[in-house]
């Protein structure tokens, strides 16, 4: 198995697949990300990314129904595994561990 | 309506990407592609369906193979690996390997950049291709006349009468190359001196450094210089509103500073003069139609026909031109493009970087190639004859399941691995031995030519197409060799054409050098023979120097008797021509009229005939006690006379230059100029002006002194001027700069390839003599002697040799009767230097074929039968 470290795009990606719930597919992710983040997001990055989630094991997948506007392509809809929160959770803590540590002086 | 993007974006799509992501991807895709539709509309829409397609085309979208994308990463590391391992294991073979490629790709490289640079003539300006010069050549019974001059006023007419042209310039380059200029406390002759107009810039795009290129040429006493000689002058380049002192006479102000010329412009100047200074040029010159007085260059529209403007040319004969045209004479004109002038021949050879001998650029290459050849055959040589060893490894790679492409793609890796190696070496080799190759090629590449994206890009293609080709025919042979055979005989290959191949190899390698060494000696011979052809005169201690100043021919007379009194100066002459220097082309006339010719004509002082020790076959020289032979005598060369068809010519009468007199006498033909063109008509009158260059005989003591004594009367004459000059014998060996370039060009090249050949050679037959020891050992027991044994190797190569000696020989015999075409006075190519090239070859090969065996089969055979 790869390495479970989280890039800060493969987070994001993670996080927005959190956001989408039900309906988290490529294009559904990249139009939340951008939204979310402001910045412009290649469509694929984001499958880059949703590829090696899955392969290190933080996504699972299945596939969804198709639309018409998507020339009766079926859409990949993406939901977190337990390891895939674990690992935005133990992110999540090392942030605030680390914010805590920070001596308050810094931010006055 | 144009809903779906392009059916081939989308066949691609599907090509590369892995199936369990195609709909989903796809999907996306299309999704996009559809809200896009509404906002940019099809044509944007499709570019970006297509863009998004292109950026998914990543590893991770691929398909995977059978076999997985990750075993078959590890597999072309293993190839990589294992390749190093038997460079590793075989280091003296990886060694001359990649000695040898190196040696090959490091000429190649060069040659490359050599044609590279050759090709980029003037290029460099904008619009180049529009960009001509106008050629005129006169049709004459007598011969045909290039000039790559026109007459000025065509320029003025282009401008305003022809609607495709855009600009005309006019560039005057005065013959002679020494052009006093003074500025700064500085004086120095300047050799490379235009005078142009304001179209300059119109036509060129040099770019300027300080000034303004839309005026700079406008106003009469401007000129334009370059950063080297603003540098020179003033020890800075910004030197716009400095003066200069043109020939003591004119005052120049600058109002330009150019970039230098770069080395790949036929144009190479270091002043530009704005000729309408007065005086500058002869009065009258801006309209006479009837001499080509300057180069002219026009800049037509762009993509316009060079044909529409050439085809008003004959009505611009007809209109101003024809009127001055001798009998018999017919006059065209024509467009050059700028971008071909560096390969036209028809230029006088003294005007710096305008032709280069076409020959050699077309030479070099070749030879090149040849080297290229020798190198390259003698790594598929040796690769082949090695694969036999190897046949077992093929085996058992096969039987563990390797695949044919699988074993194409080690052999490969393999080959790559050592040009790879090949190429960092010649990298090396080519840093360390640039200066060398400029001096060889007269040119002037720098370190970062090398490191140029062009150059980078070709040097790599060239060593993975090298890698390749030498590559691809053991891995052809070795992935085809069939299993259990290669298992169990060890030594087979499959197909006999691998012999054949190896023969064909040899054989060319062969002839190849042997043309090389053929073209060599016989290069040597003709070099030797221009060396030791008596020039028919006397060129020794010979110092002369020319001179356009009037005061300084008024003050001539007493300057010879002056320098007359040292002793060790045997004589000075004054003349309006010299060898190497002829001056004036004339039209004689016969007594009756009834015939012109052209003549080089020659006046000339009491003491020149003498100085040069010319050779009188009839007649008698110049008599000075005679008033005659002052106003009328002539003295003509044999030429002349053989021209004229006189069976006695002493008497006859001639008028030349408008001057009647007769024949007293006829001097054996001699050189006038190089030994590249013919001996012409040529004759000597006396005049007492009119003279241009000074010749000096000099004493053979210590010449230091002389010299000394010779700068010191000069500035007592001239103070204006600083004392310049030449010898003679200089002058004439200067002729011959290109071919003793090429010469050395050639021996190094033959050397190199010799050493290549010979040393492949010597790998390929250790490696046979060693595989066929057991056979030598037998063969030993039972009685063959070292003869015996040496006939078995010798016999196939001289057979080879020969068959190349009959391929070499012709080819060669082409290419130095081509060589030889350019001098008119050549040496025979003899049998003797064929001979030669043949022995050497031969008596090579013998020596190493017969060096190996000899230590074979000095070798006890015991020690080899008695394993087994």
């Amino acid at each position: 198995m790869k390495g479970t470290s989280l890039g800060e795009f493969e987070e994001l990606v993670l996080l927005t697949v959190g956001i989408l719930y039900n309906d988290a597919y490529g294009l559904g992710i990249r139009d939340e990300l951008e939204k979310q983040t402001g910045r412009n997001v290649m469509i694929s990055s984001v499958h880059k990314a949703l590829v090696r989630l899955e392969d290190k094991g933080f996504l699972s997948s299945y596939m969804g129904g198709a639309t018409d506007e998507r020339g009766g392509r079926k859409k990949r809809l993406y939901e977190l595994t337990i390891s895939g929160k674990k690992v935005l959770n133990r992110s999540k803590e090392l942030r605030n561990s680390m914010w805590n540590s920070v001596p308050k002086v810094v931010w006055e | 309506m144009n809903k779906l993007p392009p059916a081939w974006v989308l066949r691609f799509f599907r090509w590369y990407c892995r199936e369990d992501l195609v709909d989903a991807i796809e999907g996306d895709l299309l999704e996009l592609h559809q809200r896009r539709l509404g906002k940019y509309g099809p044509v944007r829409s499709h570019l970006l369906f297509l863009w998004n397609v292109l950026t998914m085309c990543q590893p991770f979208a691929f398909k995977k193979r059978p076999y997985g994308r990750q075993n078959s990463i590890l597999m072309w590391k293993n190839h990589f690996k294992i390749a190093l391992r038997l460079i590793n294991r075989q280091k003296a073979f990886a060694f001359s390997n990649v000695l040898g490629l190196s040696v090959g790709v490091c000429t190649s490289l060069f040659l490359l950049l050599y044609v590279a640079h050759e090709l980029s003539f003037d290029n460099f300006h904008k619009d180049a291709d529009d960009i001509y010069r106008v050629n005129v050549i006169s049709f004459n019974p007598e011969g045909n006349f290039y000039r790559t001059s026109a007459p000025s006023p065509l320029a003025a007419l282009m401008d305003t009468d022809f609607p495709e042209v855009v600009a005309t310039t006019r560039i005057n380059r005065p013959r002679f190359p020494d052009h006093l200029m003074k500025a700064a406390d500085k004086e120095f002759y300047e050799p490379l001196v235009y005078m142009s107009d304001e179209g300059f810039f119109d036509v060129f795009s040099f770019p300027l450094l300080y000034g303004n290129a839309k005026t700079a040429l406008d106003d009469p006493n401007e000129v334009i210089i370059t950063a080297a000689v603003a540098r020179k002058y003033f020890g800075k380049t910004d030197a716009l509103g400095e003066v200069f002192t043109y020939e003591n006479q004119f005052q120049l102000k600058v109002t330009g500073v150019l970039e230098d010329p770069p080395t790949n412009s036929s144009l190479q100047f270091s002043f530009i003069i704005a000729n309408k200074t007065p005086g500058l040029l002869y009065p009258g010159w801006l309209n006479d139609w009837g001499s080509s007085n300057a180069s002219v260059y026009v800049k037509l529209l762009t993509g316009a026909q060079a044909s529409t403007t050439t085809a008003k040319f004959p009505e611009v004969v007809e209109r101003f031109i024809k009127d001055d045209l001798d009998k018999g004479e017919r006059y065209v004109m024509s467009l050059q493009p700028l971008t071909k002038v560096r390969l036209n021949p028809h230029v006088a050879p003294e005007r710096v970087n305008e032709s280069s001998n076409k020959k050699y650029t077309y030479i070099l290459p070749v030879v090149g190639l040849f080297i290229l050849l020798i190198a390259g055959f003698n790594y598929v040589n040796l690769s082949t004859a090695r694969i036999s060893g190897r046949l077992k490894e093929v085996g058992v790679r096969k039987v563990m399941g390797s695949s044919a492409s699988n074993l194409r793609s080690q052999f490969l890796v393999e080959s790559l691995t050592l040009v790879l190696l090949a190429m960092f070496t010649s990298v090396i080799l080519m840093v360390l031995l640039l200066p060398g190759f400029n001096q060889l090629a007269d040119k002037s590449f720098t370190l970062s030519d090398l490191g140029s994206p062009l150059f980078v890009i070709s040097a790599l293609s060239v060593t993975i197409l090298l890698g390749l080709a030498a590559g691809l025919y053991p891995a052809l042979v070795l992935s085809k060799a069939k299993t259990l055979a290669a298992l169990n005989k060890g030594f087979y290959l499959p197909g006999g054409g691998k012999i054949y191949f190896r023969n064909i190899l040899l054989t060319v390698q062969f002839a190849v050098t042997l043309v090389m060494i053929i073209a060599t000696v016989v290069i040597k011979d003709q070099m030797s023979f221009l060396k030791e052809k008596p020039l028919g005169f006397d060129a020794e201690q010979v110092l002369y120097f020319g001179q356009r100043d009037r005061a300084f021919w008024q003050e001539s007379g007493a300057l010879k008797n002056e320098l007359l009194k040292n002793p060790q100066i045997k004589s000075v002459s004054y003349s309006s021509g010299i060898p190497g220097n002829p001056g004036y082309g004339s039209t004689a006339k016969l007594e009756n009229g009834a015939r012109e010719f052209e003549i080089t004509h020659v006046m000339v002082d009491e003491r020149f005939m003498e100085l040069y020790g010319f050779e009188l076959v009839d007649g008698r020289s110049f008599d000075y006690d005679l008033e005659a032979d002052k106003t009328g005598g002539y003295l003509l060369n044999e030429t002349a006379v053989r021209q004229i068809g006189w069976n006695n010519p002493l008497g006859q009468s001639l008028e030349v230059w408008g001057k009647k007199g007769k024949v007293i006498g006829v001097v054996k033909d001699f050189h006038f100029e190089s030994m590249k063109s013919e001996i012409g008509p040529i004759a000597f009158h006396i005049s007492s002006s009119n003279y241009r260059l000074v010749s000096i005989k000099l004493g053979t003591d210590d010449m230091a002194p002389t010299i000394d004594f010779l700068e010191d009367q000069w500035s007592q004459l001239m103070p204006e001027r600083p004392f310049q000059f030449d010898f003679l014998d200089k002058r004439f060996e200067q002729y011959y700069e290109d071919e003793k370039r090429f010469s050395s060009i050639m021996n190094i090249a033959t050397v190199l390839g010799l050493v290549l050949a010979v040393s492949g050679l010597f790998s390929l037959m250790a490696f046979l003599i060693n595989k066929k020891a057991k056979e030598i050992s037998i063969r030993k027991v039972l009685g063959a002697t070292y003869l015996n044994v040496t006939r078995l190797f010798l016999n196939r190569l001289m057979g080879l040799g020969l068959i190349a000696s009959v391929l070499a020989m012709p080819l060669a015999y082409v290419f130095v009767q081509q060589w030889l075409g350019g001098f008119a006075y050549r040496t025979s190519v003899s049998a003797l230097s064929f001979l030669v090239a043949v022995i050497i070859v031969f008596s090579l090969v013998v020596l190493t074929v017969g060096a190996q065996i000899a230590r074979s089969v000095a070798k006890n055979p015991v020690d080899r039968l008695r394993h087994e």
